[in-house]
């Protein structure tokens, strides 16, 4: 499930190298910025599909406003002589950490969910091999 | 207790989450910061940033970019070799013009007459960062400037040869001298008939009375008999430029 996104990062990196396109000066400088911002809101978005939360306006409305916001942020700093960009990329920073450590977990439950189950099936299969055993040597018992 | 993709049905959030980091990616990807662009934003870091790229990367270019300087000489070198031993007949007057010609392009040592401009920092600066007391490039600059409008044949910076495409600029606390840290104190040496340059680098209201003016300590003039300007050292190749098939008049 999570692959497909990351497929699809993929193919924009893809995408973006195939065409040559380059941000130069200072809007390079404002776009790492807002990169961080949607990489927050993606795995975001991720997070709340896990959780069952998903709403599409919110995600993509996120995606926009959080982008345009760091980006007028970054610029902000620039002007005003405050290193403003730094203040994003910490608060992005920590989210991102906070969205991947969930994921995380998500990821690690399914596998545990997973593992356990086809260890519930094995025996599942097992009991019924032994009932019909049994069942079969009863029933020779009763021919004898 | 149900497997992942059993459980989470409810899989609304992959499409568009997809198209985004789709998106996403495509911004990363154009933000990325490659040798082009790179430089583009070097104004726009603080100083102790633009110290590590002007260290790290810029050198690092350079420095390929010698390697591959290298590389093409020594293979003009042996073409040429070869040439001469096949004809020798006028390969002198060509070696004659070709030595002139380096000459005159800085590509070769030359040593003569001239003067030395030592140019430093105020020492008894009062107050740490005011403009005046410290060497810009801009004083660097115009040093060189006057150094050439009065006939120097030859300049170099701190054993930095300048040449027609040589660039002097600010990065930080330092001075770039086509791109190589120079720092301070500055010894300027410029070859040519003493006496005009240090005629026309001393009279009253030249670039020198300026820079002296906050404290004549700051710059210092000497004519020296025999001075030794190095070679030029950096790249020479030309990549966009070329001579046209057809001259026009």
């Amino acid at each position: 499930m999570i692959l497909v996104p990351i497929a699809f990062f993929v193919i924009g990196v893809a995408i973006a190298l195939a065409k040559n396109v380059h941000f130069y000066g200072a809007s390079a400088h404002y776009m790492a910025v807002a990169c961080l911002a949607g990489l927050d809101t993606v795995l975001g978005g991720i997070r709340s599909g896990y959780e069952r939360k998903f709403q599409n306006d919110v995600f993509i409305t996120g995606f926009l406003t959080n982008t345009i916001i760091a980006f007028a942020i970054a610029k902000l700093g620039d002007q005003i002589g405050i290193d403003l960009f730094v203040v994003v990329a910490l608060v992005m920073g920590m989210r991102i950490f906070n969205n991947l450590s969930v994921i995380r977990r998500y990821l690690l439950q399914g596998y545990a969910d997973m593992v356990s189950k086809r260890k519930r099936q094995q025996q599942e299969e097992l009991a019924q091999k032994e009932s019909a055993q049994t069942s079969a040597l009863t029933t020779a018992e009763g021919v004898e | 207790m149900v497997n992942p993709f059993v459980r989470i049905h409810n899989t609304k959030w992959v499409l568009p989450v997809s198209i985004l980091s789709t998106v996403l990616g495509f911004m990363m990807a154009a933000s990325w910061l490659t040798k082009e662009n790179r430089n583009s934003i070097y104004s726009l870091l603080g100083r102790d940033q633009q110290g590590r790229v002007s260290e790290n990367v810029i050198d690092l270019v350079k420095y390929q970019d010698l390697q591959k300087e290298v590389d093409s000489l020594r293979k003009r070198a042996t073409g040429l070799e070869k040439a001469i031993s096949t004809k020798n007949i006028g390969s002198d007057v060509i070696n004659e013009q070709l030595q002139d010609a380096k000459m005159f392009a800085g590509l070769t040592e030359l040593e003569g007459p001239g003067i030395k401009v030592t140019l430093r920092d105020n020492p008894k600066t009062s107050v740490v960062g005011v403009v005046d007391d410290l060497i810009h490039d801009v004083d660097i600059l115009s040093v060189t400037n006057e150094l050439f409008a009065s006939g120097a044949e030859a300049i170099s910076i701190n054993g930095q040869r300048l040449v027609a495409t040589s660039s002097i600029r600010c990065a930080g606390p330092t001075i770039l001298v086509d791109g190589i840290k120079v720092a301070v104190p500055f010894e300027i040496l410029a070859i040519g008939k003493q006496d005009v340059l240090y005629g026309g680098f001393t009279t009253a209201g030249s670039i020198m009375s300026n820079i002296a003016n906050s404290n004549p300590a700051m710059i210092r003039v000497t004519k020296e008999n025999k001075l030794r300007v190095p070679a030029y050292l950096g790249v020479t190749a030309i990549k966009s430029a070329e001579v046209p098939k057809v001259t026009t008049k």
